[in-house]
């Protein structure tokens, strides 16, 4: 089954400008191939650039300590899964898996009813200020969201939405997306988890206006 | 599965999302956040084979040895060497390992950690084939600082495969 394309926008940090960019419903090889040939070398990069500086491990980019090998594997599990992913210029620009079928909410006001849980959401590196100077896309985490919030409503979730968040994305979930932070979850390396009741889909979708 | 979002969804949201991080999921996660006192597990790997090949790279060129070359001295397969030498991600033979410790002099264990065919005991050893790695290039002859790159790896590589603190 060939992905289904839909034009969105990302923000051209060099510009100013907003830029055509595709919503792909499918992760494919080609963007695994990215994500092998393009977005690897630059975390590897900016690695050796802190090693030659003698930086602290501890400021080392926190995605580096994958076991690249596992990940290729895991990533790969990702084709046959439920995913998204954004092509801006025939690069990809992000991915997405979701898990659509056995999570269920945690909150208490909503406790015990499908959601759709983000198993994986990242940005290529060039678009993570970690990794370069000026970033070269903004945009790309909210419209994977949008997309996340999407199939939930697809699948009769009301937008429900479930996820993990790393450290330093806790900001980007709580404050810009209106997720309520449940705090850390002892079962998945003491992450925090983020949910999203019907009522804050409906915000992030519509747009309202946050700090 | 169709999306219609608008332009102006889209640069309100880019505006709002400005530079934070937004990665999640356990997948984008660094699964071994406090290895700096435990058994190095699950370190990056491949910037350690990738150190490993460019040891071995190193040591052969500073020989004068071509690939056949060493091949033949340390009795191991010549098509193994050039994956060790070119693939950081090669998982290479126990053997050929213990076989190239034998003709460079090197500390069997310490190569081993190196390959990825044993556990990292010293956080230490990763610093080091990460310096050494990144401080190395694919020039033809090994320059003079190079070849002191070289030695003060297989110096600290020998000290700390057995656990043992660098001396800063």
């Amino acid at each position: 089954m060939t992905a289904t394309a839909s034009t969105v926008h990302l923000l051209e940090m060099a510009t100013g400008k907003l830029v055509e960019a595709d919503l792909l419903d499918q992760v494919e090889e080609r963007h695994l191939k990215d994500w092998d040939t393009q977005w690897r070398p630059l975390v590897a990069a900016t690695v050796r650039r802190l090693v030659t500086t003698n930086a602290p491990m501890s400021q080392w980019p926190q995605s580096f300590h994958w076991n690249w090998r596992q990940k290729i594997e895991d990533m790969k599990g990702i084709l046959s899964g439920a995913s998204f992913c954004i092509e801006c210029e025939g690069v990809t620009q992000g991915m997405m898996a979701l898990n659509v079928t056995s999570a269920r909410t945690r909150l208490a006001q909503q406790k015990g009813q499908h959601l759709v849980y983000v198993e994986y959401l990242e940005a290529a590196p060039w678009n993570r200020p970690e990794h370069v100077a000026q970033p070269r896309f903004r945009g790309i985490g909210s419209i994977l969201m949008y997309a996340a919030v999407a199939r939930s409503q697809a699948e009769g979730f009301k937008g429900r939405v479930g996820l993990h968040a790393l450290p330093q994305s806790h900001v980007f979930y709580a404050d810009k997306c209106g997720m309520t932070d449940m705090g850390p979850d002892p079962n998945v390396q003491k992450l925090h988890y983020f949910e999203m009741t019907v009522e804050q889909a409906e915000g992030f979708v519509d747009g309202k206006e946050r700090s | 599965m169709k999306f219609e979002i608008k332009k102006e969804w889209c640069l309100a949201a880019a505006r709002r999302e400005g530079d934070v991080e937004v990665g999640a999921g356990s997948l984008a996660f660094d699964p071994t956040p406090e290895i700096e006192d435990a058994a190095v597990q699950g370190l990056p790997t491949e910037a350690m084979q990738l150190a490993f090949g460019k040891l071995v790279n190193f040591l052969r060129r500073q020989r004068s040895w071509s690939i056949e070359q060493l091949a033949r001295q340390a009795n191991v397969d010549a098509a193994e060497l050039l994956l060790i030498e070119k693939e950081a991600r090669h998982q290479t033979e126990p053997h050929t390992v213990f076989q190239l410790a034998q003709v460079f002099h090197l500390n069997f264990k310490g190569l081993q950690q190196l390959a990825g065919l044993a556990v990292v005991r010293n956080h230490q050893v990763v610093t080091e084939a990460i310096r050494f790695a990144a401080h190395s290039d694919s020039i033809e002859k090994l320059s003079p600082d190079q070849a002191r790159s070289v030695e003060e790896f297989v110096a600290a590589l020998n000290r700390l495969a057995d656990g043992e603190k660098a001396s800063q």
